[in-house]
């Protein structure tokens, strides 16, 4: 897809790692695209990919082992021009001046995403000059102090020159946004970013990446392995397994009318606020990704796998404007 | 800051009175003294020694007086530079030793930590940030080497290569002859130099490779930490990244490593001082703790103390200015 309010759009990535024990396939053929002002919701277990697909968009796969093997990140400017990111060198100018300020990142762990040396301030302003034009120290100054008033964090002109470690985890993660935010990128990539904090604070912030979404019209990839999360800010939400997406629709459908058995699976581990209704974790845990089974990757924690899941990976079928890896939907795909 | 400071060094008197009284009670530890290991010497060369003469020696050296006596002697003139008498100078003023030697041995402990670290620490940054390369394992290979090489072995091959592969002559003391005595100049200086870099090259070896270990394992641990990546996603060049937010926060290991590596560098030297006949401290406590000498054994091991303190000191106020989450209370 192209549109013109396409921000990036993904196509079949595969994100590699050689390792001692042969090759691990993190990403394997996940492709997807964000539009303006849209956010994609991407959810899934630990270890499944999620990190390893933003990573891949920043171009930033851990090296030396990590490295993007193949497909397309092709991001959208503003003008309409393009740029494929797998094209280009991880410290070359072209990433440089897309990273921070076209898109951003905040991270999962807010107590450690600072660097623990240097003041919040200095942080902030250390990226806005890096894009931007603001020259004197006053003007970068009052900048930053804006940033931290815009992410609602009280006392900005003084708190602007404290340490991390005089912060607290919701207030870090917060001023990890207005870093993130300061340069006005197109698209926010980000992961788990509310999985460290407490219930209350993870609202607080999902509202504020909400309202600030809406005030810069940017592209939002919100990584999560909590689906509860994901229906307050999501359009449309990705499920991964062992690296691949193994269901895709829009946030309505999924919660209403989940198709795959994980994803099913995922809904009824959710805990439901004033649901009496026990939680059934899924069974099992993820497969090592270097001995992954025969057919479809999920066939031993499925309730409802088959005879031929044992045997035959899954292709995509498309339901009813979804797109699910899983046999179940085989009839549906030949009648259409 | 200055506050910090003044009360660290405040603190360090009390540390320092303790640390006397216990030197003093470890050199009385071992039966006899230095007449004993005199008279021994004596008449292992053939020779007796009339045991009025070995009373009248007794006396004045203040052999025969109780134990806080002879510490009272010793530290109550502390505050003029005054650590009583050497016996085995014929009863020189330890000062007068200690002052000859010291200088020396704290310009070569000096150097070699300033060539461990200026040379250490861009070795660790390049292997770490070139993980499993031809390079990194080069430098791994050779610091292992450094860190199994004997000091006295390396400071005989070192002036073995200087004198027959290039020809530098005289390569044992710290000056040439004709400037032992001279007064200073530029010509002496640089004749200083041409000769201190054998020791430093010895004795900051090992210790060279223990700092490219640790700086290799601390920034490779660094490099890891989620604010790295915050760094890189900002569109910082890698450069940039590497050199103000990772090497940085992998110093702390390094900076305290040092600040008690100091006194370890003058006795560590001993042995090598030897080879090397080099005019520094070691040898001096050396032959004292052998004879007995007690005052100035006493007094190098004070020294090596302050030593001990002051590079404490100095490593706590760089890292506070490195790390700003360390507090001055
Ligand atoms: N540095 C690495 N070296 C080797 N394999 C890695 C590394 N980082 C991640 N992986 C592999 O990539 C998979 C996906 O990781 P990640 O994207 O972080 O998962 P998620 O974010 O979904 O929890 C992991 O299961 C792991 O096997
Ligand atoms: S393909 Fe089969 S095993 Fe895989 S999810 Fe679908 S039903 Fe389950
Ligand atoms: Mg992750």
């Amino acid at each position: 897809m192209s549109s013109s309010n396409c921000v990036i759009d993904v196509k079949n990535l595969q994100t590699f790692f050689n390792t001692e024990n042969g090759i691990v396939k993190a990403v394997n053929g996940v492709s997807f695209s964000i539009e303006k002002g849209k956010t994609l919701g991407i959810v899934g277990e630990s270890g499944c990919g999620k990190s390893m697909t933003s990573m891949s968009l920043m171009n930033l796969v851990p090296r030396p082992k990590g490295y993007i093997a193949g497909g397309e990140i092709n991001y959208y400017y503003e003008d309409g021009s393009k740029i494929d990111i797998t094209q280009y060198d991880h410290d070359s100018e072209k990433m440089r001046k897309l990273r921070g300020n076209e898109m951003a990142m905040i991270f999962q762990e807010p107590m450690t995403s600072l660097n623990p040396v240097y003041t919040v301030g200095d942080q902030i302003i250390e990226a806005i000059k890096l894009h931007q034009d603001y020259k004197n120290k006053a003007e970068l100054r009052s900048r930053a102090v804006k940033m931290l008033k815009k992410v609602g964090i009280s006392a900005p002109e003084s708190r602007v020159d404290e340490y991390p470690h005089e912060f607290s985890g919701g207030m870090r993660q917060r001023a990890m946004i207005a870093m993130a935010l300061s340069c006005n990128p197109r698209l926010l990539i980000a992961d788990e970013p509310t999985t460290a904090l407490d219930v209350t604070v993870e609202a607080q912030i999902i509202n504020l990446m909400g309202d600030l979404q809406k005030e810069l019209n940017m592209a939002i990839m919100f990584i999560t392995h909590d689906l509860g999360v994901i229906g307050d800010i999501a359009d449309e939400v990705m499920v991964m397994y062992t690296g691949r997406v193994v269901e895709k629709s829009d946030t309505k459908s999924l919660f209403s009318n989940p198709k795959h058995p994980y994803t099913k699976g995922l809904l009824n581990s959710r805990p439901v606020i004033g649901s009496k209704k026990r939680l059934e974790p899924i069974e099992g845990s993820v497969p090592d990704l270097l001995h992954l089974p025969e057919g479809c990757d999920f066939h031993d924690r499925c309730p409802e796998a088959m005879a031929i899941c044992k045997k035959e990976d899954p292709p995509v079928f498309e339901v009813e404007d979804c797109k699910v890896k899983c046999w179940l939907y085989r009839k549906e795909e030949k009648a259409s | 800051m200055f506050n910090y400071i003044t009360r660290r060094v405040a603190v360090m008197i009390p540390v320092l009175i303790l640390i006397s009284m216990f030197i003093f009670f470890i050199i009385q530890l071992p039966p006899g003294n230095y007449l004993d290991s005199y008279v021994a010497l004596i008449s292992s060369q053939g020779e007796t020694i009339s045991g009025e003469r070995v009373e009248k020696l007794e006396e004045r050296y203040g052999l025969n007086q109780p134990v806080y006596v002879k510490y009272w002697k010793w530290v109550k003139g502390f505050v003029f530079l005054d650590f009583g008498n050497s016996f085995q100078y014929d009863n020189a003023s330890v000062w007068s030793i200690v002052k000859a030697y010291l200088g020396y041995s704290i310009l070569i402990a000096g150097s070699t930590q300033i060539f461990m670290i200026v040379v250490g620490i861009p070795i660790g940054i390049y292997s770490a940030t070139h993980q499993y390369s031809f390079g990194d394992y080069f430098w791994t290979i050779l610091g292992f080497i450094g860190l199994s090489i004997p000091n006295f072995m390396l400071a005989l091959i070192l002036m073995y290569v200087g004198y027959f592969v290039f020809g530098i002559p005289s390569l044992g003391g710290l000056f040439s002859e004709q400037y032992i005595t001279a007064p200073w100049s530029i010509a002496k200086f640089i004749d200083l130099l041409q000769h201190l870099w054998i020791p430093v090259v010895v004795l900051g070896t090992a210790g060279t490779a223990g700092v490219i270990r640790t700086m290799r394992a601390n920034l490779l641990d660094v490099l890891n930490m989620q604010y790295i990546s915050t760094a890189r996603a900002k569109g910082l060049k890698e450069s940039v990244v590497i050199y103000k937010h990772a090497v940085r926060n992998a110093l702390h290991v390094i900076i305290m490593w040092a600040g008690m590596r100091l006194p370890k560098l003058i006795s560590g030297s001993t042995v090598v001082s030897i080879v090397l006949s080099l005019p520094t401290l070691g040898p001096i406590i050396y032959t004292a703790l052998r004879s007995q000498d007690m005052y100035l054994a006493g007094t190098v091991l004070l020294f090596q103390c302050v030593l001990l303190l002051v590079g404490n000191l100095i490593a706590d106020i760089i890292l506070a200015v490195v790390d700003p989450r360390i507090q001055y209370n």
